[in-house]
């Protein structure tokens, strides 16, 4: 038929009929190419349009808009249109299904032409005035906002403002709140069942299980782990303490311990200091720590820094070392065996006993019968000598006295 | 003339609401159907002043994202008749447009071909007050135009400044900032019956909608159709549509006359219906299947069925050959086309540099009518599609919508119109604060 291709002249500009013409989403407009659609054959004449119809039908009201033209429909499938040929390819067609729609459609283009042949009118595509204004009050943003979210919410307010406003309701509600909070702590996953204490001797340990004051098996909700910690830590032996709840419902307690440092032998007897002046416990006998050192005297523990370094600078004598003496609370004397004392001043005991270990290196201060050396005031150094021997120098002295004389 | 002017005016504004809002629909109000475009503006920055008009023509500011189309009703040669069933028609037009955009529209700017729209040149002459020539100057010279007496029946749709002339130099673009003694200015004013234009704002105004701009769909179709340099050098587009044939003439991008011809593709069908004795909606059917208007011999052995369903076996068994059918359309096509021929001769189409003559609208699309119009109307003559905008549906692409882009163009880039201008101070109302102003602005 219109084969020749040279013959469409203006209809080669329309978009070509098929693949290449698919609508953009959302547009499905008339089929304005009027050289589109199927080419009619003697038997064949466009009865099937499932294209068409495949395009128009999930569209619902819209579809009415697009389907306009409707002479792009074809009109005169019906059974009294189609020739022989073509209800006999497609009975069903013709027959059921598509027949009474397009019926309607050809009603409807009679109706705008004024020739009404059936009561039977078609619906009208145009939405009325007031579903336009709905339609056009819906298309609002704000509208839109205040439907979509804060109809729900405020219906809910309301909802939940009217039942909450009885009181045994509101009971209720409590009750089963602390029921179900009770049930889900309860939960064997969240019960501590033991107690166990790292990095601690036996005793403390004994003492860290006295101090937690926990009735095991207990619900890891209802531990007061800070409380416990402070418990812990107010112990003296114990320098830090860390709690947690281990998996498997263990409560595990890392203490790690004050380490002694120092023996302190004050009017309450033997006690153990550490390396801050803390005191950790007290001791029966000073052979039990012989590695300590000792100091003495009042308020001992609290210049305990100083105290740690003269022992550190006493270390040269420290065979002879017996321990260190707090005089008056404000100064030191080093104790060494055989009855000496170094008295050593306020300020800088340090340096001045390194001088004098010094000096008993180079003249052997410390091996004569030497009972005190008194540094208090260093530029003014004094030593006591003992007893005999100061009468036996005396004699000596005497002696040379008498050899001088002769 | 001021009650017009004012209205203008204020359209001018209302799309500029719509531009700061970013939305704006496209109404094209044609016989044979409804198109509604909305438009999506992404903003003024993507065409600035300085571009001129800038490339594709400035339509890249905007976007086209909602479209529809519905069969027209209650419209004939272009002019609302019925207005309830126009009013119904636009309603769902726009509703489906608004439905597919996924927004409300509250501005609409429309076009339509009818309403007997008639082009009159006019030319204003003033005398400089300094040598410069300054905005106010060019609304002076617009305000001395002599207005024909066009009637009292009768609005004016157009009146664009088309050139302006200092002393003796003419074809200026834009004469401000030159120095001379005198401007004159020429310039087109297109008027269209009263009536049917009230009808229309009448209708638009019951579906809630405000209008912010209007123009004739052959303007629209002239600004989408021509390409840029058809509009430069001269030709003429050919909207061929269902009621009416609109022609407009450009030159220099300005449109300088405009006319349209009371016969459309309508014609042709009822001519096909009473010709072969079928319903108006086969003869349309069998027009754009089969329609041609210029017969081969192939022709006369391609029988088409026109059927009917009376029930005779006889009567609805009836072909016609494709012959027959062109034999029908033809005679209608050639009248259509030698009305437009004596309506460019008379315009004086002759004497432009370049006659090229493009033919757009839904009836361009019948088979051969290139051939038929070149042997009627000269040779230079082309079939025109719409310029290609963003967001477009391929089935809105047609030379059928040529018009409807048009005026989406005409929408993002309107063309500088007398009202866009300045009022000459001496023609604001008395008491006017502004003309007090503007008496402060200019004696200090």
């Amino acid at each position: 038929m219109r084969s020749e291709p040279g013959f469409r002249g203006a209809g080669s500009r329309t978009p070509s009929p098929g693949a290449g013409d698919v609508p953009e989403a959302g547009w499905s407009g008339p089929d304005w190419a009027p050289f589109r659609g199927p080419e009619p054959e003697e038997d064949d004449i466009w009865v099937e349009a499932p294209d068409e119809d495949a395009l128009l039908e999930p569209l619902g009201d819209n579809a009415e808009v697009w389907n306009e033209p409707d002479w792009t429909e074809p009109e005169h499938s019906g059974p009294g249109w189609a020739g022989p040929g073509a209800v006999s390819l497609e009975p069903a067609a013709a027959e059921t299904g598509r027949a009474p729609r397009r019926q309607a459609g050809r009603r409807g283009l009679r109706g705008l032409f004024g020739a009404h042949t059936s009561d039977e009118e078609r619906r009208d595509p145009a939405p009325s005035r007031l579903a336009y204004k709905m339609e056009r009050l819906w298309l609002r943003p704000g509208l839109r906002r205040l439907v979509r979210i804060g109809l729900p919410m405020a219906a809910c307010a309301m909802a939940a403002s009217w039942y909450f406003s009885d009181e045994t309701r509101r009971a209720e509600v409590a009750s089963y709140v602390v029921t179900t909070r009770d049930w889900v702590q309860q939960r064997p996953e969240f019960m501590v069942e033991m107690l166990a204490v790292d990095g601690a001797s036996p005793e403390l340990t004994q003492a860290v299980r006295e101090a937690t004051q926990v009735d095991l098996p207990l619900s890891s909700f209802d531990l007061d782990l800070d409380r416990m910690r402070a418990d812990i830590e107010a112990l003296s032996a114990v320098r830090e303490a860390q709690l947690r709840v281990r998996p498997g419902g263990v409560l595990q307690i890392e203490v790690s311990e004050r380490e002694p440092a120092l023996v302190w032998r004050s009017r309450k007897g033997l006690s153990l200091l550490d390396s801050e002046g803390v005191r950790i416990a007290g001791i029966e006998e000073r052979g039990d720590w012989p590695a300590l050192p000792l100091i003495a005297g009042d308020g001992a523990n609290d210049a305990i820094t100083e105290a740690m370094n003269l022992v550190a600078a006493a270390q040269p004598l420290q065979e002879r070392f017996r321990g260190l003496v707090r005089m008056g609370e404000r100064r030191w004397d080093v104790v060494l065996d055989r009855g000496q004392r170094i008295m050593l001043p306020e300020s800088q005991p340090a340096q001045v006993l390194e001088r004098l270990i010094a000096l008993d290196e180079a003249h052997k201060i410390l091996e004569r019968a030497v009972t005190r050396v008194d540094l208090r005031d260093p530029a003014r150094p004094t030593l006591r000598v003992a007893a005999a021997s100061i009468d036996q120098l005396r004699a000596i002295m005497a002696g040379s006295i008498q050899k001088v004389s002769e | 003339m001021t009650d017009l002017y004012q209205s203008q005016r204020m359209m001018r504004r209302m799309r500029q609401q719509a531009l700061d809002r970013g939305v704006i629909a496209i109404l094209d109000v044609g016989t044979f159907k409804i198109a509604c475009l909305v438009l999506r503006f992404d903003g003024e920055t993507r065409f600035r002043e300085s571009d001129g008009i800038g490339s594709l023509a400035g339509q890249a500011g905007f976007r086209v994202i909602g479209a529809a189309t519905t069969r027209s009703r209650g419209v004939a040669f272009g002019e609302i008749e019925t207005m309830n069933e126009t009013e119904r028609a636009i309603r769902t037009a726009v509703q489906a447009a608004q439905k597919m955009a996924g927004m409300r529209v509250d501005h609409v700017i429309a076009c339509f071909s009818g309403a007997h729209p008639r082009s009159y040149g006019l030319e204003g002459r003033i005398d400089l007050d300094d040598s410069v020539v300054e905005g106010g100057d060019v609304a002076r010279v617009l305000a001395a135009c002599d207005v024909p007496d066009f009637g009292h029946n009768r609005e004016v749709l157009h009146a664009q400044p088309v050139n302006f002339s200092i002393d003796h130099r003419s074809g200026l673009g834009d004469p401000r900032g030159q120095m001379g003694n005198s401007l004159s200015a020429d310039m087109h004013l297109l008027t269209v019956d009263t009536q049917p234009i009230q009808n229309l704002l009448y209708c638009i105004k019951r579906c809630d909608l405000e209008l912010a701009g209007l123009a004739s769909s052959a303007y629209a179709a002239g600004i989408s159709a021509l390409v840029e340099d058809e509009q430069e050098l001269g030709s003429a587009c050919i909207d061929l549509g269902g009621g009416t044939t609109g022609l407009s003439v450009f030159i220099k991008k300005h449109m300088i006359y405009s006319d349209a011809v009371r016969i459309g593709g309508d014609h042709v069908t009822v001519d096909i219906s009473k010709g072969l004795q079928i319903p108006l909606s086969t003869a349309e059917r069998i027009k754009t299947f089969y329609g041609g208007v210029v017969a081969t011999g192939m022709d006369d052995r391609e029988m088409i069925e026109i059927g009917g369903d009376t029930g005779d076996w006889e009567h609805d068994r009836r072909t016609v050959s494709r012959a027959e059918l062109i034999g029908i359309m033809r005679p209608r096509v050639e009248e259509i086309l030698e009305e437009v021929r004596a309506r460019l001769d008379a315009a004086g189409f002759d004497h432009l540099p370049a006659q090229q003559i493009v033919l757009t609208g839904g009836g361009s699309q019948i088979p051969g009518l290139d051939g038929l119009a070149s042997r009627i109307l000269g040779q230079q003559v082309r079939l025109g599609r719409p310029l290609r905008v963003q967001g477009l549906p391929q089935a809105a692409t047609g030379p059928a919508f040529a018009s409807s882009v048009g005026l989406a163009l005409f929408a993002a880039h309107p063309q500088d119109e007398w009202w866009d201008f300045e009022i000459p101070s001496d023609r604001y109302p008395a008491r006017s604060l502004k003309r007090a102003v503007r008496w402060f602005r200019d004696n200090w």
